[in-house]
């Protein structure tokens, strides 16, 4: 969808509030599985997450901190005394009519995430570039159960009901669909380095509203007013970040378009049509909603010590290991960027560097830039990770190690295989890539496959470039 | 044998004695069930257990396998799946339902005249109220068509049916007995406890079902108290005595009060006079937190996963979950709710100020003996007024226990009640124990079972 | 609904409507008069507790009633057949239903 709207009396402000369903092996209140995908519907059940008569909550204390794990790993402030609240509303997946949530004291409060630059010269331009959005709270919640609309009849199924539900809220920091998308994936990242939830946005265990609105600006040079827009869509049921995109970008060229016909843009709820990429209306947020929040009886208070909290540790996040990986391996940023996007690349990346220090391979060690080298090869081959250390060492040893021997070796042939193939070499010249292949080839044969093709590639580069 | 008015102990020493069989037992039972219920309505469904000794149950515990309707037309096929944590404690003691007692619906009320499947009639005066909710309960202890039972209190809800109907009704410190199972009214105030004919009974049944429960994370992890054994060794108290207690109290009740009064201090006890916040005030915090927690509570009845649905609710629970809505609502919360909480701090913190001068309270339990069926439609929130005597302590979480004291002019039975301190129920099973052995509790017990030969 | 010290709470039906609905109760114009007073008179009764001072007050943990939790991966004890809750006659069925909402 080509967006085209012109963005210079404008500004786009966009929040979001994120859900994320954590991978205990309880769920919140009770000893269900909280692992609920594939069963059989309404097997997974317990008086408690069914909401029968009588039936009472008791937290999981492991999604408790869980939950100020990743408050502390996205800057929170951790809430010392907190406590459940029940939020009241009728629907069918509701078993009790309320969801016990958090209201007043969440677990955590004002933290924020930094966002650091894909690719970058250096790593103090990095952190100059880096924008920080401003996480508003991390609360714990329930799952409600899942609806299958078919026929005349909507179907509930409560395996999920009772899952541990993490609701991570932003400030309206966000101005552009962009700034959106890199926040989500950096946000996955750390969450998945933390172990805690599979975010996994096609299940569902990982899902998005953001909530956005426009407003006018006189010129781009003028300071943006303080006060935020009247009104808010909050767009629901996307599951993935190349819709988040799409839905924001639709909804904020919608939203101009009302502006500009000197209308305002009505709070409501919308949903989004994948197939057609736009969102459309849901309902009206005329009457608030009233949840009647308050404290829940069942559940005592939560009070920890300054000590408790310190125990919960945060392991490395990603922007600790780039700095790491560009300041003690000398990586270039970019590709500590790229290693640190994957918590199994980079652990590899770790291990191997460690795993060939510690045997003291002494031809390797002596490599310039033998850091550099192995973390393009898992680059390159990320399937590489799946070798043990042996074959991967060896692997490293017959792609970097070049004997002087060899390097004569390899030029004679290069050289009689340029003499002998002038017209592969002149359609080299004239641009034609398939030469290069060609020459590579015949190099290959002569040398029995004894050099790899990227070096014997380079070669060829080379003295064909000096001629 | 006869078996009139043999208390749950001394049917437990007969059968382990082999001089009386649990056939015999159930027989006994079930014969006057079959006989006397249909006169007063008091059991909802009849439970021919036939193993261990029998216990009546109060409709709102849920019971595996066993029809529990809280008295409502929603639950009025409703089996539940699970046993709640205080039958299955009294089922591992080998004690099993005989049937499940009728109540006021969801527990609202003070009558027994809320329930959907019609009032219990008390056995002393059948055109009276047995009180409530757990006037079933009361009712089948004082008709003897069980030998003891359990009941549920939220502010009053044992002790004052046990005081109309002339039976020891014990209502245990907030979290002491687990309410898990327990169909929930006010969840901040529910606190199960039994109803019996002597105070060993009661202190028997409260070891069973008392403790900490895995399942309840609001059940008191302190350890229990060996209650049958504390019980008995003659200890001396300090007893306060509130002038606020006795305001709007009959005559005849007050005289019955003063007469045990005079009793505690010639067993040897100080009596000393106590200022607490008046009661007024409990009404209103308990009105504000009981409504709402009650409309809170009553969400999950929606019909979809079990029971009817919502349109089934009575007339008592809608204007229940009606105010609670109001009072949890956006711009009244702090008004209401908020405020009622914080007025709730203050009545503790005024017990906890009390009970470093003294031992125990002793005070009516009700301010007039049971009413004539009918009544309570008349006035306006009549239940909580009813309950103005035992609304400070429930809200505060305090133990206390009703017991018999004497009869008024109409020859319906007395309540007097002792409220201690959080936890300490061996102390109130103590004096109660004293009065008892001193007084025989006025032989009222005995003259109501005469009438159910 | 207004409330002011010492002033009468007054609702208006519309209120009481309101509250039903988010009760999700269905009332008649006789019963929803019949609330209105009813909880004028229960609102104005508990009116009493601004009489109290309760500014000072900080809230107490009962009884050191705090931190109760379970840990993960506990044994489940309390699986059971939904049929059970359902009853027999609809055993073929494994899920529950309501009229399509969407
Ligand atoms: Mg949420
Ligand atoms: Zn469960």
């Amino acid at each position: 969808m080509a967006i085209n709207y012109d963005l210079k009396n404008y500004r786009p402000v966009i929040g979001l509030e994120i859900h994320v369903e954590l991978k205990t092996k309880s769920k919140m209140f009770c000893q269900c599985s909280a692992d609920y995908f594939g069963k059989k519907a309404n097997t997974n059940v317990c008086p408690v997450c069914l909401g029968l008569p009588g039936a009472l909550p008791v937290p999981n204390k492991k999604a408790i901190e869980w939950t100020i794990l990743i408050g502390k790993a996205l800057n929170c402030k951790i809430n010392l005394v907190s406590k459940f609240d029940r939020k009241h509303y009728f629907y069918p997946d509701l078993p009790k009519g309320y969801q016990i949530s958090q209201y007043d004291q969440p677990f955590c409060q004002n933290g924020f995430l930094d966002i650091y630059p894909e690719k970058s010269d250096n790593l103090e331009i990095a952190l100059k570039e880096r924008k920080r959005f401003r996480i508003r709270r991390v609360h714990l919640e329930e799952d409600t159960g899942k609806l299958i609309h078919q026929g005349n009849e909507t179907l509930i199924n409560f395996n999920r009901s009772g899952v541990p539900l993490v609701e991570i809220v932003t400030e309206p920091d966000f101005s552009s669909s962009l700034e959106v998308k890199r926040f989500l994936e950096e946000l996955q990242i750390v969450l998945r380095y933390l172990n805690v939830s599979d975010c996994d946005m096609e299940k569902g265990t990982m899902r998005l509203e953001p909530n956005i609105s426009v407003r006018k600006i006189l010129n781009s040079n003028h300071p943006i007013p303080s006060r935020l827009p009247s009104y808010k869509v909050e767009v629901k049921n996307i599951n993935s970040f190349r819709f988040v995109k799409q839905a924001i970008d639709y909804e904020i060229k919608r939203q101009i378009e009302v502006l500009e016909k000197g209308e305002n843009p009505r709070q409501e709820t919308r949903g989004f049509d994948e197939k057609k990429g736009i969102t459309y209306s849901q309902r009206l947020k005329e009457e608030a909603q009233d949840y009647r929040y308050f404290p829940d009886p069942d559940i005592p208070p939560i009070i920890f010590e300054n000590e408790d909290i310190d125990l919960i540790k945060v392991p490395q996040l990603p922007w600790e290991n780039l700095i790491n990986l560009v300041k003690n391996f000398s990586l270039r940023y970019i590709d500590a960027f790229i290693l640190t996007r994957d918590f199994n690349l980079l652990n590899y990346f770790l291990n191997l560097t460690n795993e060939i220090k510690k045997r003291r391979i002494k031809e390797l060690i002596t490599i310039e830039d033998l850091h550099q080298k192995i973390a393009n090869l898992i680059i390159n081959k990320k399937t590489i990770i799946e070798l043990n250390f042996d074959e991967v060492i060896n692997k490293i040893k017959d792609a970097f190690i070049v004997s002087p021997i060899d390097e004569g070796l390899l030029e004679k042939v290069v050289k009689k295989v340029i003499i002998n193939n002038s017209k592969a070499v002149s359609d080299y010249h004239s641009g034609k890539e398939n030469a290069l292949m060609f020459l590579t080839g015949q190099v290959m044969k002569e040398t029995k496959g004894k050099v790899k093709a990227i070096k014997v590639i380079e070669k060829l580069k080379t003295i064909l470039s000096n001629k | 044998m006869n078996l009139l008015g043999k208390s749950l102990l001394e049917l437990k020493k007969l059968v382990e004695k082999k001089e009386l069989s649990l056939e015999e037992v159930w027989d006994y039972f079930l014969q006057r069930i079959e006989k006397y219920n249909s006169k007063m309505n008091i059991f909802l469904t009849v439970v021919r257990s036939r193993k261990g000794l029998p216990i009546a149950i109060k409709d709102n515990f849920c019971t595996r396998g066993i029809r529990t309707t809280a008295s409502s037309k929603i639950l009025e096929n409703f089996i539940p799946p699970y046993e709640s944590t205080v039958t299955k404690r009294l089922i591992e003691n080998e004690f099993y339902p005989i049937g499940k007692t009728n109540m006021d619906a969801w527990a609202h009320g003070s009558s027994t005249e809320t329930s959907d499947f019609g009032p219990t009639r008390n056995p002393w005066d059948l055109s009276r109220s047995p009180g409530g909710s757990s006037g079933g309960s009361a009712a089948a202890i004082a008709a003897y068509l069980s030998p003891a039972a359990i009941g549920s209190e939220t502010a009053g809800s044992i002790r004052q049916p046990a005081a109309w109907s002339g039976v020891i009704g014990l209502k245990p410190t907030y979290g002491r007995v687990s309410r898990y199972g327990l169909i929930a009214m006010a969840s901040s105030l529910d606190c199960p406890g039994p109803l019996t004919l002597t105070v060993e009974d009661a202190a028997y049944l409260l070891q069973v079902i008392a403790g900490k429960d895995e399942y309840d994370a609001t059940s008191l992890s302190q350890s229990v108290d060996d209650y049958l054994k504390e019980m008995k060794t003659k200890k001396k108290f300090v007893i306060g005595i509130a002038d606020d207690y006795f305001e709007n109290v009959d005559e005849e009740i007050l005289e019955a009060v003063q007469k045990v009064i005079k009793i505690i201090r010639n067993l040897g006890h100080k009596i000393k006079k106590i200022k607490l916040i008046s009661p007024k005030y409990a009404i209103s915090v308990y009105t504000i937190i009981q409504r709402s927690e009650v409309s809170s509570n009553l969400s999950r009845y929606d019909g979809i996963r079990y029971g009817r649905n919502r349109d089934f609710f009575g007339a008592e629970a809608k204007r229940r979950i009606m105010l609670g809505t109001f009072a949890l609502s956006h711009g009244y919360f702090e008004a209401y709710y908020k405020k009622a909480v914080k007025a709730r701090q203050l009545i503790i913190d005024d017990y906890k100020k009390v009970f470093h001068e003294i031992d125990l309270i002793f005070a009516p339990t009700t301010p007039v003996t049971a009413l004539k069926l009918g009544e309570f439609e008349k006035y306006p929130f009549f239940g909580e007024m009813m309950d103005v005597l035992n609304e400070p302590a429930a809200i505060a979480g305090l133990p206390a226990i009703n017991l018999p004291i004497g009869l008024d002019k109409n020859f319906m039975p007395i309540g007097g009640q002792i409220i201690g301190p959080w936890l300490k129920e061996a102390d109130i099973l103590n004096l109660a124990y004293q009065i008892e052995k001193e007084t025989n509790f006025f032989n009222v017990i005995n003259q109501g079972l005469k009438k159910w030969q | 609904m207004k409330s002011k010290k010492n002033k009468k709470v007054k609702f208006l039906l519309s209120d009481v409507f309101h509250l039903a609905r988010l009760a999700q109760l269905k009332l008649t114009d006789e019963e929803a008069e019949k609330y209105r007073l009813q909880l004028e008179e229960t609102l104005n009764y508990v009116d009493n507790l601004n009489e109290l001072n309760t500014d000072r007050l900080e809230e107490e943990v009962y009884l050191n009633l705090k931190n109760v939790f379970f840990e993960d991966g506990k044994k489940n004890e309390r699986i059971f057949n939904i049929n059970d809750l359902i009853g027999k006659k609809r055993q073929d069925k494994k899920y529950f239903s309501v009229k399509r909402i969407l």
